[in-house]
């Protein structure tokens, strides 16, 4: 199993509880805000805590209340990218790529990270944004950093909170290339909260619709569209029509 | 290099700031009256030519907050006051040897340019508008209310009425007299020795005051070099140096 | 469009009349000592040693206030819970409070006839020494510190602490290597305040630790001292002093630009 998410935990004034298993590399996580999609993400990387259940990705426990196990952030080996731009505002882009390689387990010296820096933004088209801080780049240049310096540390999987809902409609599409083409070639496993259906049909993934707290239907965009199970459903797979 | 040179200079600061120039002797620390600052400055000079391995530290304020220093635990070998009343309290509590007079000033009434167009005798001082005393805490202040009512109730409520500031210390008292912010002032005769633009004016026999001050031991006292400093002050050459300054003799 | 350039202009007088006042009494200061009497000023016994004292203190202060501080305004900056109010409050107490008061808080506390001295005995005589001045100076000066980098520490994003851990930052490295440098702007300019403050102690310094030329006299303590002998040497005294914070206040300014200009 790629995916076993088994979460209960009490969010504001509605509880979250997800039992699910998946061997799909590429999961999209869809429903209305504030149905627990954000959450999922943040407890799978180890920013919040559930009160109880198990969590595995590709292979490896990262929490499990009956064994009294929750392994600390830093040592899942996640690359987490939050909602919003969170370049470090401090380091210029070639020093953001490289900070996770200068810690444990990468440990590299300044030097050689930075080498690993520069291939990462290679990776993403942005090898020449290395020396230029993070207030001058655009928001689609910013992600595309953001998304090399994630995968930098060579994570076991990719934890994508909205990376694409800021951007203007250009940069979009380009970062949604670069992203599921970086996807393709490598079968990273991840797990992406989205609100565009393009996201999902880009990427190949598969849907989990969460409400209040629950999945109320899971399953490939096809399927999706053969059997929507609310009007939520109906709404996301009706907006991507006729846009592309 | 810039930063480097920049700790050196901080390291100097310290070294500079440990190193004691008097070949580690215990300095011998001595409290005084605002109003003996030059006096006890010109003192310190005269001690430590006498006895060059040593060094007097001086801390000048006013005696109530001398007193208060000594009481919370201040280091402190001498301690001489404007009055005698504070070293008493200090002795009665077992921190300080019986005070032992050592000289008398007088009290002078000031006047600045300002002031002194208004004025010819002590009376005119009814004519001024902005007068300073010291506070009822120190003893330029408790002196100066006992002159003012040896002259006479009318002038004693008339000049506190004019009263802009009391002051901590009979030298913050002239400091305002100085700068113009007061036309006039209650202070020591001995104030008036080094002070800028200000005269004194003529009190009359009946309600001049002779304040006595007095020099005590600390419990705290190194006993050797602290009794030097005492034999000094009561030598010849102290009384010298006080009479310099504007100090008489204890009858 | 009338109303925005006369709104604007109003706003300039006000501004313009609040710098004139602050401004003034340096410029005053510096039109009533002549050159002649600031040689002769600086060159004063009470001169070298109080500088030296006071730099040395308010440096010692500054340190242990960012050592002790830091923690505590990132504590401020991130908890949630009634007890951060409390101690917010509690940590801001020493502003409203007259140094004075604080001076004699500090007897109560360390002096020989201290609350906690039946206790604790005879702190090794804290009061009318160096670390006395110091005590005061931090006691003092910290709170504009905390407060300034609580402030500077909100303003670093929760999810780029998330994304600092993801990526293999323990809570303390990504303290180190993400929440300090993103505020340190913010951070300095917290400390050059509370290092300005540390510098121009008077009241509590007076009372906690005396005014000894050559250990416990800093230069506003000079300044009070050369008041009551002579107006003049006070005045260039704190013309020295008001120069020295002028300068260390810029320096705090420009420093972090140039600490990032590095990177």
């Amino acid at each position: 199993m790629i995916w076993t998410v088994e979460l209960r935990a009490k969010l504001g004034d509605f509880g979250l509880d997800v039992s699910l298993e998946s061997e799909a590399p590429t999961l999209a996580l869809v429903g209305p805000n504030g149905s627990g999609k954000s959450s999922i993400v943040r407890m799978i990387a180890g920013a919040l805590s559930p009160v109880a259940g198990e969590l595995q990705v590709a292979g490896e426990v990262l929490f499990s209340s009956r064994a009294g196990l929750n392994v600390a952030m830093e040592r899942r080996r996640l690359g987490y990218m939050p909602q919003g731009f969170s370049l470090f505002p401090h380091l210029n882009v070639l020093d953001n790529v490289a900070y996770g390689l200068r810690e444990k387990p990468s440990g590299l010296s300044r030097r050689e990270a930075r080498e690993f820096a520069k291939q990462a933004l290679r990776r993403v088209d942005s090898e020449g944004l290395a020396e230029r801080a993070p207030e001058t780049l655009s928001g689609g240049e910013q992600q595309r950093v953001a998304l090399a310096r994630a995968l930098a540390v060579s994570p076991r999987a990719l934890l994508l909170d909205e990376p694409l809902s800021a951007l203007d409609m250009t940069a979009r599409h380009s970062v949604r290339q670069t992203l599921a083409r970086h996807l393709a070639s490598t079968g990273l496993p991840t797990m992406m909260v989205t609100h565009d259906v393009r996201d999902v049909a880009a990427l190949g993934a598969e849907c989990w619709v969460l409400e209040n707290g629950r999945v109320v239907q899971k399953g490939s965009l096809g399927e999706l569209r053969a059997r929507p199970s609310n009007a939520f459903v109906e709404d996301f797979l009706a907006a991507g029509e006729g846009m592309d | 290099m810039r930063v480097r040179s920049a700790g050196a200079l901080l390291g100097l600061l310290f070294v500079g700031a440990c190193g004691n120039p008097r070949g580690g002797a215990q300095p011998v620390v001595v409290f005084a009256a605002a109003s003996l600052m030059e006096a006890f400055s010109g003192l310190e000079q005269a001690y430590e030519e006498r006895f060059s391995d040593r060094d007097v530290r001086l801390s000048f304020a006013g005696s109530h907050v001398l007193r208060m220093q000594v009481e919370q635990g201040a280091r402190v070998d001498l301690l001489a006051t404007a009055d005698l009343r504070h070293l008493d309290s200090l002795q009665a509590r077992g921190l300080a040897s019986p005070p032992v007079p050592f000289a008398v000033n007088r009290l002078a009434v000031v006047v600045n340019e300002e002031g002194l167009e208004h004025i010819q005798n002590l009376e005119d001082l009814l004519n001024l508008d902005r007068i300073v005393l010291g506070s009822a805490e120190v003893p330029v202040g408790q002196y100066a209310r006992q002159m003012l009512s040896l002259c006479g109730d009318e002038l004693a409520s008339g000049v506190m009425g004019r009263v802009v500031s009391f002051e901590d210390s009979a030298r913050l008292v002239r400091a305002k007299v100085e700068l113009g912010e007061a036309q006039a002032a209650v202070i020591y005769q001995s104030d008036l020795v080094g002070s800028r633009g200000i005269r004194g004016i003529r009190i009359p026999e009946h309600c001049r005051v002779s304040p006595v001050y007095g020099i005590s031991l600390a419990q705290t006292a190194r006993t050797e070099a602290a009794e030097d400093f005492l034999e000094l002050l009561r030598s010849d050459v102290g009384l010298e140096i006080l009479r310099g300054h504007g100090f008489e003799e204890v009858p | 469009m009338r109303r925005k350039p006369s709104g604007h202009s109003i706003g300039t007088l006000l501004a313009f009349t609040l710098v004139v006042l602050l401004v003034l009494p340096l410029v005053a200061l510096l039109l009533s000592a002549g050159t002649a009497s600031l040689s002769a000023g600086l060159s004063d016994p009470l001169f070298g040693p109080a500088l030296a004292l006071s730099l040395r203190t308010t440096a010692l202060a500054l340190v242990a206030i960012v050592v002790l501080g830091t923690p505590l305004a990132w504590w401020l900056s991130r908890s949630s819970t009634r007890g951060r109010m409390l101690v917010e409050a509690l940590v801001e107490l020493p502003i409203v409070m007259p140094p004075a008061v604080l001076g004699v808080a500090l007897l109560q506390a360390f002096g020989r006839d201290g609350v906690f001295s039946p206790v604790v005995g005879d702190l090794g005589g804290i009061p009318f020494t160096e670390t006395a001045v110091v005590i005061a100076q931090v006691v003092v000066a910290a709170p504009f510190y905390v407060q300034g980098a609580a402030n500077a520490f909100r303003e670093v994003d929760s999810s780029m602490m998330g994304v600092a851990r993801s990526l293999g930052s323990s809570p303390a490295r990504a303290f180190l290597r993400v929440a300090v440098p993103a505020a340190l702007p913010g951070l300095c300019v917290a400390a050059s305040l509370a290092w300005a403050r540390a510098l121009g102690e008077f009241g509590a310094t007076l009372l906690f630790a005396g005014n000894l030329s050559g250990e416990t006299q800093t230069l506003p303590l000079a300044i009070y001292t050369a008041l009551q002998a002579d107006v003049k040497l006070a005045v260039v005294f704190s013309l020295a002093l008001a120069g020295l914070g002028g300068f260390l206040l810029l320096l705090l300014r420009v420093l972090p630009r140039k600490v990032r200009g590095i990177q």
